[in-house]
C-alpha cells in the first residue's frame, strides 16, 4: 500500500482550499465537532476510492456524491470539486499523484503513467476499509452475529466468499427438486406406458408376451429382448412420408378419456375441496405467526442437518466431534419445536396428494390430446391444453412451503375445471364412438404405435431423470466442496484474527486484563464474538465491558483484520475520531500500540479532543509538527487553522477593515491556545485545574516564566562548561526574550477590554496594530529563529537536559558540567 | 532508467481467491464432479470473474438458463 505525503484540497464537502503534508508520517487532525476534520476524512477516501462512505449506503436517503460531494457554492460545478493526493508507492521511484474530481470521480488523473502506479491506484479504489470512523468500529463490536459477520466480510472483502457459498447451495437445491419433479414425471409416464401395454408391470416377459401377440396378428417378427433400443414396432410398415399409418383405437381412447375424466373429477370433489380448505387453514394460521413461520424453516434444517451426521468428524470443516452427543444436541432442539415439526409435517403430508392430483392432469392431458391429433381431421384440444398448462403451475406454487403466500394463493382459489374443457373431452369422445370398430390388424398396427409412442416418451422421461439425478449429484457435491474450502479458510483466518486481536487488547489493557482471551465464531453466514470479561467467563463485548472497553476492542479488532488482510503491505490507515470514549490512560497505551506494533503503517487520525492529541504527542504516535489544528469553520471560508499563517492574516484582515473586536477575540482565542502548547511543550507549571479551562492569565504567564527559566539554566550550564559563544547567545536571546515579554505584558491588558466590550477600550486600527506586533514577536520569541518551531523540553517527562527545535539548530544544554 | 526503487511489499492476502484456488483444486483432487465442470468452474470463477447465478448455474449444470 501507499503512504500519503501529501494533500490539496479544492471546493470538496465544508472545505474551500486546504494543503496538509503529512510527509509520509503519522498525521493528526483535530479541532472542535464541526471545524471540517472530517472533510478531510472524506478527501482523503474520495482521492483513494472515487467514493465517501459517508455519502453512500444504508441510511443516506437522497444524499449522493455527485450532487453533495462538492462545496455548497460548487454545487453545480462538480468539476470545481477536486481533491490531489500525493503518495509513495512501493517500487515507484518517484512520488504518484491521484487527482480525482467530483465530475468524474472514477477516472482519475494518475502521474506517473506507468503499470506499478495504476495497479497500486487500483489496488487502493478496492479497498475502502482503509478508513474507519467510529460508526464502523461501533458496528464490528456490538452488531448482532448476522450483521457482524456482514461488516466483516466486507472489510475482509468477503461478499462475494458469501454470495458464491450462496448461489452455489440454491442452484444444488433447485437441482434437487427438479429431480423430484423429474422423477414423478417418469412415474406418470410408467403408467401411461402400462395402460397403453394393458399389463401389470414392465418386466421384459409380460411385455414380450403382450407386444409379441399384436406383432403376431400382423405377421411381424416377435421380439426376443427388450433394451434400452427396442422398437416394439419393429417391420411395421410405415407411409411414404415415414409415418406408420394408423388407426385411432377406440377402447384405447376410451380408457384414457376415463382416466382424465377421473382425475378431473377427483380436482373437484367434494373430499378434495375440503382437504384443500383444511390445509388452508393451518397455511394462513402459519403465515400470521412469524415466529412460527420461522421456526418452521429452521426445523428443516435440524431434520436435514442430523440426517447428516454419519461420520466422527464435521464434513464441513473435518473437525472431529462426538456423534451421539452432537445427535443428542440437536434432538433436544427439535424436541423444542416438535410442535412445528408436528405442523409442519401434517402440512407436507396433506400436501402431497393435492399437488399429486394437479400434477397427474397434464400427463393425462397429454395422452388424450394425442388421440385427437391422430383423428382425421385433426381435433384441437386447445382449452385442454391450456387448462393442463395451469394445474402444472398451481402444483409448482404447492412444491415449497417457503413461498407460503403463493401456496395460499392456489388453495385460496382452488381449481374448477371449465366447462368448456368438459364440452371438448365430451366431444372428441362422441367423435371416437361414432368411428366404427377397427380389425384386428388395424387395432394391433394402433395398438403397437400407441405403445411406441409411450414407450419413447417414458425412455425419455427416465433419461431426463438420470440426467437431472447427475447433475443434482454434481451441484451438491460442488456446493459442499465450496462450503468445505471456505470454512475451513475462514475458520483458519478468524482463529488467527481472534489471536491477533486478543494480543493486542490485553497489550492495551494489560494491568488488568492480561490474559485477555477472545473467541470469533463464523457458523452459517453469521459471526458470534464473545470475549472474556476477568476470567469469568465468554460474554459478547456489550455485556460487561464498558464502552471505552469496546472502542478499544473496535480499533484492535480492525487493526488484526487489516494485518490479517494487508500484512506488510498495512503502510495506510485513516482513523476518524475512533477512540473518544477510551480512558486517558489507556489512550496512552493505545498510541504506544499503534507506535511499536505498526511502525511501518501511517495513520491519519483526527479527533476533536484536546487531551487525545497531546497524548499522540506525548507517546509520540505524531512529531511535533505532524498536526493541523481546525480552529473553526464558516460556510464561506471553510476550516481555518490555530498553526501556520492563518490566524495572523485573519488579525491583519480585521485590522485592515478596522473590525478591532474581531480581531481582538481571534487574537485572545489564539493567545490561549498558544500558551496551552508553550506551557505543554516547555513543562511550565501550571495550578492544575480539573476542568481543563485553562484561562490566558493562568497560561501566558507561567509560559514566558518557564522560558526566563529554562534560558537562565542554559546560561548557568554553558558557563559551567566555559562555554563563551554558547553563553553569548543565550544571553543574548534571554535579554531579547525579557523585553519582548515586557513590551508584549504592556500591550495585552488591551486585548481583554477589547474582548469584554469595555465602553472606554474604543481602540483603532492604528492603536491595535501595536498590539498584536507585540503578541507576535512574543510567540516567536519561543520559536526557533531557523525553522520556526517552538521549542521543546527533552526528554519530555523526567529530568529536562535540553531545550531544541525539531530541525536543531536551537538547542540548549540545560545540565551544568 | 527504471522505475522501480523497491521491490514491492508481501502483496495483500486475497481471501476470495484463495478461497477459490483451493476449491477448485479440491474438485480436481478429491471430489469427483469431472474436468469439464472443473475447468467450467475455473473459466467462470476466475477467468471471467463472473459470481452470478445464472453464471455459475451455466457452470455447474452445463445449461443455459432461462433467467
Amino acid at each position: 500500500m501507499i503512504r500519503i505525503t501529501s494533500l490539496t484540497i479544492a471546493e470538496f464537502r465544508g472545505i474551500r482550499h486546504l494543503d496538509i503534508a503529512p510527509d509520509g508520517k503519522n498525521f493528526a487532525v483535530s479541532g472542535p465537532n464541526g471545524t471540517g476534520k472530517s472533510g478531510v476524512v472524506d478527501a482523503i477516501e474520495f482521492a483513494l476510492t472515487g467514493s465517501v462512505s459517508r455519502l453512500s449506503g444504508e441510511g443516506q436517503g437522497d444524499v449522493c456524491l455527485k450532487a453533495h460531494g462538492p462545496h455548497v457554492d460548487c454545487r453545480n460545478a462538480p468539476e470545481k470539486a477536486s481533491v490531489s493526493i500525493t503518495v509513495v508507492v512501493p517500487g515507484v521511484r518517484e512520488p504518484v499523484v491521484i487527482v480525482r474530481n467530483v465530475k468524474t470521480p472514477a477516472a482519475p488523473h494518475i502521474a506517473p503513467n506507468i503499470p506499478l502506479a495504476l495497479e497500486a491506484a487500483a489496488h487502493l479504489q478496492r479497498h475502502p476499509e482503509i478508513v474507519l470512523s467510529r460508526r464502523q468500529l461501533i458496528r464490528y463490536v456490538l452488531a448482532t452475529p448476522g450483521k457482524r459477520a456482514e461488516e466483516v466480510q466486507a472489510l475482509l472483502n468477503l461478499k462475494q466468499v458469501e454470495d458464491v457459498r450462496t448461489r452455489l447451495q440454491r442452484i444444488a437445491n433447485s437441482a434437487d427438486k427438479l429431480v423430484l419433479t423429474l422423477q414423478s414425471a417418469a412415474a406418470d409416464a410408467h403408467g401411461n406406458l402400462r395402460q397403453a401395454l394393458e399389463v401389470s408391470e414392465l418386466s421384459k416377459e409380460i411385455v414380450l408376451r403382450a407386444v409379441n401377440a399384436r406383432r403376431t396378428v400382423l405377421g411381424l417378427a416377435t421380439l426376443d429382448e427388450f433394451s434400452e433400443t427396442t422398437s416394439l414396432k419393429d417391420g411395421l410398415a410405415t407411409t411414404p412420408s415415414g409415418a406408420t399409418a394408423l388407426t385411432i383405437v377406440k377402447s384405447q381412447v376410451t380408457k384414457d378419456i376415463k382416466a382424465l375424466r377421473a382425475a378431473l373429477a377427483e380436482l373437484t370433489e367434494a373430499n378434495t375441496v375440503a382437504a384443500v380448505a383444511d390445509i388452508r387453514r393451518l397455511l394462513e394460521a402459519l403465515a400470521r405467526d412469524p415466529v412460527l413461520k420461522s421456526a418452521v424453516v429452521r426445523e428443516r434444517f435440524l431434520r436435514d442437518g442430523v440426517g447428516l451426521i454419519d461420520e466422527p468428524f464435521c464434513p464441513f470443516c473435518d473437525t472431529e466431534w462426538d456423534t451421539a452427543a452432537l445427535k443428542a444436541h440437536i434432538s433436544a432442539k427439535q424436541a423444542r419445536l416438535k410442535d412445528v415439526l408436528k405442523t409442519r409435517e401434517d402440512l407436507e403430508a396433506r400436501l402431497v396428494p393435492v399437488r399429486r392430483l394437479l400434477d397427474r392432469v397434464p400427463a393425462l392431458v397429454a395422452t388424450v390430446t394425442q388421440h385427437a391429433a391422430r383423428a382425421v381431421p385433426p381435433r384441437p384440444m386447445l382449452v385442454v391444453t391450456g387448462f393442463s398448462a395451469a394445474c402444472s403451475a398451481r402444483a409448482k406454487k404447492l412444491a415449497d412451503l417457503g413461498a407460503l403466500e403463493e401456496a395460499l394463493g392456489v388453495l385460496g382459489e382452488w381449481i374448477v375445471v371449465p366447462q368448456v374443457v368438459a364440452d371438448a373431452i365430451d366431444e372428441f369422445e362422441q367423435l371416437v364412438n361414432a368411428l366404427p370398430e377397427p380389425n384386428q390388424q388395424d387395432a394391433a398396427k394402433a395398438w403397437l404405435v400407441i405403445a411406441q409412442e409411450r414407450l419413447e416418451v417414458y425412455r425419455a422421461a427416465k433419461r431426463k431423470e438420470k440426467a437431472s439425478l447427475e447433475k443434482a449429484i454434481r451441484a451438491r457435491a460442488i456446493s459442499d466442496a465450496y462450503v468445505a474450502v471456505s470454512d475451513g479458510v475462514l475458520t483458519g483466518l478468524y482463529t488467527q484474527v481472534e489471536k491477533e486481536f486478543a494480543r493486542l487488547y490485553a497489550r492495551i489493557h494489560r494491568e488488568d486484563e492480561k490474559a485477555f482471551e477472545a473467541q470469533l465464531t463464523p457458523s452459517l453466514g453469521k459471526l458470534g464474538f464473545n470475549v472474556d470479561f476477568y476470567g469469568r467467563g465468554f460474554f459478547p463485548p456489550g455485556a460487561y465491558h464498558s464502552e471505552g472497553h469496546q472502542d478499544s476492542m473496535g480499533l484492535c479488532l480492525y487493526l488484526a483484520l487489516m494485518r490479517h488482510i494487508h500484512g506488510a503491505s498495512f503502510t495506510f490507515a485513516v482513523l476518524d475520531d475512533v477512540l473518544m470514549s477510551v480512558d486517558v490512560g489507556h489512550r496512552r497505551e493505545v498510541c504506544a500500540l499503534l507506535r511499536e506494533e505498526f511502525p511501518a503503517t501511517q495513520f491519519i487520525m483526527t479527533t476533536h479532543d484536546s487531551v487525545w492529541l497531546k497524548n499522540m504527542k506525548v507517546e509520540r504516535l505524531i512529531g511535533p509538527r505532524d498536526e493541523v489544528q481546525f480552529r473553526r469553520w464558516d460556510v464561506d471560508n471553510g476550516p481555518s487553522l490555530w498553526l501556520g499563517r492563518d490566524v495572523w492574516s485573519e488579525i491583519d484582515e480585521d485590522v485592515r477593515n478596522n473590525d478591532i473586536r474581531s480581531g481582538a477575540a481571534t487574537l485572545r482565542n489564539y493567545l490561549e491556545f498558544m500558551a496551552a502548547e508553550l506551557c505543554h511543550r516547555l513543562a511550565a507549571p501550571v495550578a492544575f485545574r480539573a476542568d481543563a479551562q485553562y484561562q490566558l492569565g493562568e497560561l501566558l504567564p507561567q509560559a514566558v516564566a518557564r522560558m526566563k527559566t529554562l534560558l537562565k539554566k542554559a546560561k548557568d550550564a554553558a558557563n559551567s562548561w566555559s562555554q563563551k559563544d554558547v553563553l553569548a547567545q543565550v544571553e543574548q536571546r534571554e535579554q531579547s526574550f525579557a523585553t519582548l515579554a515586557q513590551k508584549a505584558d504592556v500591550e495585552r491588558w488591551q486585548v481583554n477590554a477589547l474582548v469584554h466590550y469595555n465602553a472606554w477600550a474604543n481602540m483603532g486600527a492604528a492603536d491595535f496594530a501595536p498590539v498584536v506586533k507585540a503578541q507576535r514577536e512574543l510567540l516567536d520569541g519561543f520559536n526557533c529563529s531557523k525553522c520556526g518551531e517552538i521549542l521543546s523540553l527533552t526528554p519530555e517527562r523526567e529530568t529536562p537536559k535540553v531545550v531544541r527545535c525539531e530541525c536543531g539548530a536551537s538547542n540548549m544544554n540545560l545540565i551544568k558540567k | 532508467m527504471s522505475d522501480i526503487a523497491n521491490p514491492l511489499p508481501t502483496p495483500a492476502t486475497d481471501i476470495p481467491m484463495q478461497i477459490l484456488t483451493a476449491f477448485l483444486d479440491r474438485l480436481t483432487t478429491t471430489v469427483d464432479v469431472g474436468p469439464a465442470a472443473t475447468e467450467r468452474l475455473r473459466k467462470c470463477l476466475i477467468e471471467a470473474r463472473d459470481f452470478t447465478e445464472q453464471a455459475l448455474r451455466r457452470a455447474v449444470l452445463d445449461e443455459e438458463t432461462s433467467s
